[in-house]
C-alpha cells in the first residue's frame, strides 16, 4: 500500500536533514501534523481515504514544501548547496555521472579494442580519463550551483516552488532494504546456468560454426575458446563467488529485507569479482584456439578475440566497479532501522 | 516593483515572535495547542515557523521539552526553563520600553 502524504512529507523533509536530528524532527512533525489535522476536522480523524487525502494535502499546503520546512528545521547555514536546491543539484549529478560514464565507456571501448595484446597501459589511461571528466563535470555543476546557492535570494528559490507545489506530487517513499525479488531471482539463476556452463559444458563457450563437408553434408564445428590456464587458475575462484552470490541470494529471498551485514556481504562479493577481473585483465592471455579446424580459422579466431576478451573484460570490471561504488553509498547512506519508528525514541531534555 | 509592505509587516511580526511564544510557555504545551492559543490572542504564527523556532528556543536553553507518549499519540510538550523565565523577563521589559517609545513616536507623526 502506498505511504499516506503525511508519511511521504515527513520522509522528504527528514532526508534534507543532518542525520543527527532526523529522526527526533520526524518524530515531531508526524505529531505536529496530526495535531493540525484533527485541528481542522474538530479532534476527529476523516473516516475515508479520499477526505483523508484532501484534509491531508490542505495541512500540508499550510506548512509548505519540504524544502522550506527543512530548511527551517536545519542549523544556521554551513552547506555549499542548501535544501532549495539540493534536489535539483543530486538530479543533475547523477544524469551528468551516467553521462559522462557512457561517453567515456564508448571512447574507452573502442580505443580498447584497436588496443591488441597491450591492454593494461591503456586500462590506466582510461580510468585517468573517466577520472579527470568526472571530476571536471561534478566541479563545474557543484560551482555552477554553489554561485546560484549565493545569488539566488533565499526567499525568492522558496517562494518560486510554493508557489505551484502540490501535496500530492510528493515522491512514494522508497524503502531502501527492500529487496527486488524478480533482480534476486534472476541472478539465481544466471549464475546457476554459469555454474552449470562452466563446469559441466565448457565446450559451450566458444565459437560454433556449420561448413559443408562435399557437396551435401553440412557438418557443425565448435571450437572453445578459453585457454587451460582460465579453468585451472580462475574458475575455482569462480566458483566460489557463484556459491557464495546464490546462498546470500537465498538468504536474502527468505529474509525478505537487506540488512547492514547482508549489504556488507554483497559489497565484499562485489569486490571478490572485481579483483578477479582485474587479475584476468592483467595475467596471461586467456584465449586458445588451438581446436580450431584449420591455420586459417586460427588466425581469424585469433584476430577477433584476441581484443574482444579484454575489452569485454575491462567493460564489465568497469560496471563492477562502478556498482561497487554504489553498494558502499548504500552502506554508508542508509538507516537500517527503516521506516522510522513512528513514536519518539528518547525522551527529551 | 514589488509592494514592500508585507515584507515589512512581516519583519515587524516576525521580531515578536519569541516574546509572544515564550510568554505562552510558563505552562507546559504542546506545539499545535501553542500556535492555536496564540491565533486566538490575534497572533498568528505560520506552523512552518513556530515549530522550528521552538526548537531553535530549546537548543538555546531557554525552554525545556519532553516526549509524552500518554493519550492517542506522542507529542512534545515544551515549557520555560529558568533562563527563559529570566528572557521573557528581561524581553518583555524591553518590549514596554520599546512600544512606549514607538507609540510616542507614532502619536507625534499622526
Amino acid at each position: 500500500m502506498p505511504a499516506n502524504l503525511f508519511d511521504r512529507y515527513v520522509h522528504e523533509v527528514g532526508r534534507r536533514l543532518p542525520r543527527r536530528m532526523r529522526a527526533d524532527v520526524e518524530a515531531e512533525l508526524r505529531s505536529l501534523l496530526t495535531d493540525s489535522l484533527r485541528g481542522r476536522a474538530g479532534g476527529k480523524e476523516p473516516s475515508d481515504a479520499a477526505s483523508m487525502e484532501a484534509e491531508q494535502d490542505a495541512v500540508l499546503k499550510a506548512f509548505g514544501p519540504p524544502e522550506k520546512t527543512a530548511a527551517r528545521y536545519a542549523p544556521p547555514r554551513r552547506w555549499l548547496i542548501g535544501p532549495n536546491l539540493y534536489e535539483t543539484y543530486r538530479i543533475t549529478l547523477f544524469g551528468s555521472g551516467i553521462g559522462i560514464t557512457a561517453l567515456v565507456l564508448l571512447l574507452g571501448g573502442l580505443s580498447l579494442l584497436g588496443g591488441g595484446d597491450d591492454i593494461f597501459p591503456g586500462l590506466l589511461d582510461f580510468a585517468g580519463v573517466y577520472f579527470q571528466f568526472m571530476m571536471i563535470g561534478f566541479g563545474a555543476i557543484t560551482l555552477v550551483f554553489a554561485i546560484v546557492e549565493r545569488t539566488l535570494p533565499e526567499e525568492a528559490a522558496a517562494e518560486e516552488k510554493e508557489a505551484g507545489w502540490d501535496p500530492r506530487t510528493l515522491p512514494e517513499i522508497h524503502d531502501p532494504a527492500r529487496i527486488e525479488r524478480g533482480g534476486l531471482i534472476l541472478e539465481i539463476v544466471g549464475v546457476c546456468a554459469a555454474l552449470a556452463v562452466f563446469n559441466l559444458f565448457p565446450g559451450l563457450i566458444g565459437f560454433h560454426f556449420g561448413g559443408y563437408v562435399g557437396e551435401h553434408t553440412l557438418r557443425w564445428y565448435s571450437v572453445p575458446i578459453l585457454s587451460d590456464y582460465f579453468y585451472a587458475n580462475y574458475l575455482p575462484w569462480w566458483n566460489v563467488n557463484f556459491l557464495l552470490t546464490l546462498t546470500l541470494n537465498v538468504f536474502l529471498l527468505r529474509r525478505g529485507r537487506w540488512g547492514l551485514l547482508t549489504r556488507i556481504a554483497d559489497l565484499i562479493l562485489g569486490v571478490y569479482g572485481i579483483v578477479l577481473l582485474a587479475a584476468m585483465l592483467a595475467g596471461p592471455s586467456l584465449l586458445d584456439v588451438q581446436a580450431a579446424p584449420t591455420e586459417d580459422l586460427k588466425l581469424v579466431l585469433q584476430s577477433i578475440f584476441s581484443g574482444l576478451i579484454p575489452a569485454a573484460l575491462a567493460v564489465v570490471l568497469l560496471v563492477a566497479l562502478i556498482d561497487a561504488v554504489g553498494k558502499f553509498i548504500k552502506i554508508i547512506r542508509t538507516d537500517y532501522e527503516f521506516p522510522a519508528p513512528e513514536r519518539p525514541g528518547k525522551a527529551g531534555k | 516593483m514589488a509592494d514592500p509592505l508585507p515584507n515589512l509587516i512581516s519583519e515587524l511580526r516576525g521580531g515578536t515572535f519569541v516574546l509572544a511564544v515564550l510568554s505562552r510557555l510558563g505552562d507546559e504545551q504542546y506545539g499545535y495547542a501553542l500556535s492555536q492559543q496564540l491565533a486566538e490572542q490575534g497572533m498568528d504564527v505560520d506552523q512552518g515557523t513556530l515549530y522550528p523556532l521552538l526548537r531553535r528556543l530549546e537548543k538555546q536553553g531557554l525552554l525545556e521539552s519532553r516526549w509524552s507518549v500518554e493519550g492517542s499519540q506522542p507529542r512534545r510538550y515544551y515549557k520555560l526553563s529558568r533562563e527563559g523565565r529570566e528572557a521573557l523577563r528581561a524581553l518583555g521589559a524591553e518590549w514596554r520600553s520599546l512600544s512606549a517609545a514607538v507609540n510616542r513616536l507614532i502619536r507625534k507623526d499622526s
